[in-house]
């Protein structure tokens, strides 16, 4: 089921086309993958999902049918710049926020308290923000974006700032959010965590979406025809059928990363290649999403 | 939930964030104590003599005049028993000054002079001529052979004793109000409004960058309307104004209660009542009035402001022509205060960017009530217009991070 679909969306700011008729299906219960360089278009589309801005033509569906205002309620978006009020209380901020997305106080506070309970910051609660330190905020910042739990996150670069042990808590938090039934949508340039968590994504660049789809899917597509085979055989005989890239001597074993012949099948050439050689290991090289990435944009550049 | 608890939750952070600050509680108790402390010191700094004694040598010719002279607090009377020119050569640092009596003074006035190394202070002059011109004129009178004619002089003396009244038509009310007391409530409300403005006004602004700047304002904006997060805003911070006025107000009544009480009616408090008692219901209501009016406008163009700029140095570029507007409106309502219903009053006082701070110097004068009426309905008509196009600048600018925009570019986010 698609949860959030954008057809033909353009948005245009004075003189500059920040979106040029994207459409993008988010699947229901799926953590879908925004990605792309800077200045993409990335912000604005998310502004436009959470009513910030309008499109200038195009339109937004939710579940399938136009959005209504009470929509913004089921939204929890989490800037890429974070930001709360330096001065005020974390607690007292907190429960504003938590006021303004529609919860009243006292349901705003027991949440919190156990949320902040969870993360370990509930003696923070009568700090004042700037009090805490960079980790502690994003938590906080966290913590609000999901406090009214609404059926739609949207992340923005939300590992950035993190160190790697609150960077594991916070994405095993967004995996539990996914298997609550969320729909996630996250946003980054870290494309190994792309490969960890997203199902789906979208690949914007200039203004368009160049790349879209499942990322198993989308790695499979990219496939180089590129192998890495450990052999006991000095030389690699295979018809002629392949392209040695690479080659060196392990311990005790050779190992080769070779290019394929596009034309020849996968099982035709293993055949081929145990036939004439000792193979110790074969393995197909799934490129990473850093590299389609790069590819693709470096691609719709030229 | 309703858009209007939005903004009853927005004014709510604004106004209690603001109220709780030690800076306030701080401000609030301190101002009023800082204006009368810096009046009454003001007053008295003047009055104060500066203790020390200073010397006049008098150099009196005829002999007559010396022993007329008598020694004030401030000033202290030696003949010199040699004569001037002698005199001169052998000054002395701790001579103050040195007055010399060539003659006749009835005959010849002129025949006076005072030499000094510094130019001789005015409490010097009247130190010298008081018992001289008494003395003089005395004998004057008596030269003229009128039998009891000091009595006939004395009774022919009248002082008047005029009362200043405000006729107040509607309701027949007499009240006293001097020109004095009226121009200095005029002043003071004047002063005041425009501060309120100044400063509450100053605060919408560093919110609305607060927000901006720490980019806060992208987690409110999606699930509030910009334009309620802007008039939240402006209600909370005004309410906080309108909090600290009703403070003074209480603590203005409370002291003079006190006062009285404590000390009864005493003459100084009468003045100190006069002049008080210029401030009536209807002017607090009125200032209430224009500094909502004036606040609204001044606070939504500093709201703008706030908005459109990504740094408090840009700032300052675009506070200017709204900066130098108030000071103009502030000079214009100074001034008034001695034409307060000359020609610049009258208009700068319908004038709705100038209105509010004028018209607080004129209506302890009694101005007419269609010149009021005309002056709220521009007032508020224009806070309406200049919200209504605040409100649209301010949508576009809180989320627009970079540059900052040119005069022709915020003409275009009008279009939006």
């Amino acid at each position: 089921m698609i949860f959030l679909e954008t057809k033909d969306v353009v948005k245009q700011y004075a003189g500059y086309l920040a979106l040029d008729k994207v459409s993008v299906q988010i699947p229901s219960r799926k953590i879908f993958g925004l990605l792309g360089p800077n200045g993409a278009g990335k912000t604005t589309l998310i502004r436009i999902i959470t009513r910030i801005t309008a499109p200038d033509s195009g339109e937004v569906l939710f579940k399938n049918r136009p959005p209504a205002y009470e929509d913004i309620f089921n939204i929890g978006y989490l800037p890429e710049e974070r930001g709360l009020y330096r001065k005020m209380k974390v607690g007292e901020q907190a429960v504003y926020l938590a006021r303004l997305k529609g919860l009243s106080a006292s349901v705003a506070k027991e949440r919190l308290k156990k949320w902040f309970d969870k993360f370990d910051i509930l003696s923070w609660w009568n700090k004042k923000l700037e009090e805490l330190s960079k980790g502690m905020q994003q938590k906080v910042q966290f913590i609000i974006t999901v406090i009214h739990d609404p059926e739609l996150l949207i992340f923005d670069e939300p590992f950035s700032g993190f160190d790697p042990i609150n960077a594991e808590l916070l994405k095993n938090e967004i995996l539990q959010l996914k298997e609550q039934g969320k729909t996630i949508i996250f946003s980054t340039h870290n494309m190994a965590s792309v490969e960890e968590i997203c199902d789906e994504i979208a690949l914007l660049d200039k203004s368009k979406v160049v790349l879209n789809g499942n990322v198993n899917q989308i790695r499979n597509d990219h496939k180089q025809h590129i192998f890495k085979i450990h052999t006991g055989n000095e030389n690699l005989i295979a018809n002629g059928a392949h392209k040695v890239l690479e080659q060196r001597k392990d311990s005790q074993n050779y190992v080769f990363r070779i290019k394929k012949d596009e034309h020849v099948s996968n099982s035709e050439f293993l055949s081929n290649l145990l036939k004439n050689n000792e193979i110790i290991s074969f393995e197909e090289e799934i490129p990473s999403m850093n590299d389609i990435f790069i590819q693709t944009v470096n691609q719709t550049n030229e | 939930m309703t858009l209007n608890t939005k903004m009853g939750i927005v004014i709510q952070r604004e106004y209690l964030t603001r109220v709780k600050k030690k800076s306030f509680i701080f401000m609030t108790i301190l101002m009023p104590l800082l204006f009368v402390g810096l009046s009454v010191a003001s007053f008295s700094l003047a009055a104060i003599d500066e203790g020390e004694t200073k010397i006049i040598v008098v150099v009196d010719e005829t002999g007559e005049y010396f022993p007329v002279m008598k020694n004030t607090g401030k000033y202290q009377f030696i003949e010199s028993k040699t004569g001037f020119q002698e005199f001169r050569k052998n000054s002395d640092e701790a001579v103050y000054a040195t007055l010399v009596i060539t003659g006749d003074l009835l005959k010849n006035p002129d025949a006076i002079t005072l030499y000094s190394a510094k130019p001789a202070a005015s409490s010097a002059e009247e130190a010298i001529t008081s018992e001289l011109n008494s003395y003089l004129s005395n004998k004057k009178l008596e030269s003229y052979n009128i039998p009891n004619i000091k009595q006939i002089i004395e009774s022919s003396k009248i002082r008047l004793n005029l009362k200043f009244v405000k006729w107040d038509d509607e309701t027949g009310n007499e009240a006293q109000a001097s020109p004095e007391t009226v121009s200095i409530v005029g002043t003071v409300f004047t002063l005041l409004i425009y501060m309120f403005i100044m400063i509450y006004g100053g605060m919408v602004m560093q919110g609305v960058m607060e927000e901006k700047t720490n980019r806060i304002v992208e987690v409110i904006i999606s699930s509030v309307k910009p334009f309620d997060l802007l008039i939240g805003k402006l209600i909370g911070v005004g309410l906080v104004g309108l909090t600290q006025f009703g403070i003074w107000i209480l603590l203005l009544l409370g002291v003079q209660a006190g006062a009285f009480m404590l000390f009864g009616n005493l003459e100084i408090f009468q003045t100190v009542n006069a002049s008080l008692g210029a401030i009536n219901v209807e002017l607090v209501l009125y200032f209430i009035l224009f500094f909502i009016g004036g606040y609204l406008i001044y606070a939504s163009l500093f709201a703008a402001t706030g908005a459109v700029v990504n740094s408090p140095e840009d700032a300052q570029q675009y506070m200017m022509p709204i900066t130098i507007l108030i000071i103009f409106a502030f000079y214009t309502g100074f001034y008034s205060a001695q034409n307060p219903d000359g020609p610049l009053a009258f208009w700068t006082s319908l004038f709705p960017l100038t209105s509010p701070i004028v018209m607080m110097v004129r209506i302890p004068y009694g101005v007419h009530w269609w010149e009021l009426a005309l002056s709220i309905i521009l007032l508020f008509g224009s806070v309406f217009f200049v919200i209504k196009t605040v409100a649209k600048i301010y949508r576009v600018g809180i989320l627009m991070y970079g540059k900052k925009p040119t005069y022709k570019e915020l003409m275009k986010w009008l279009k939006y």
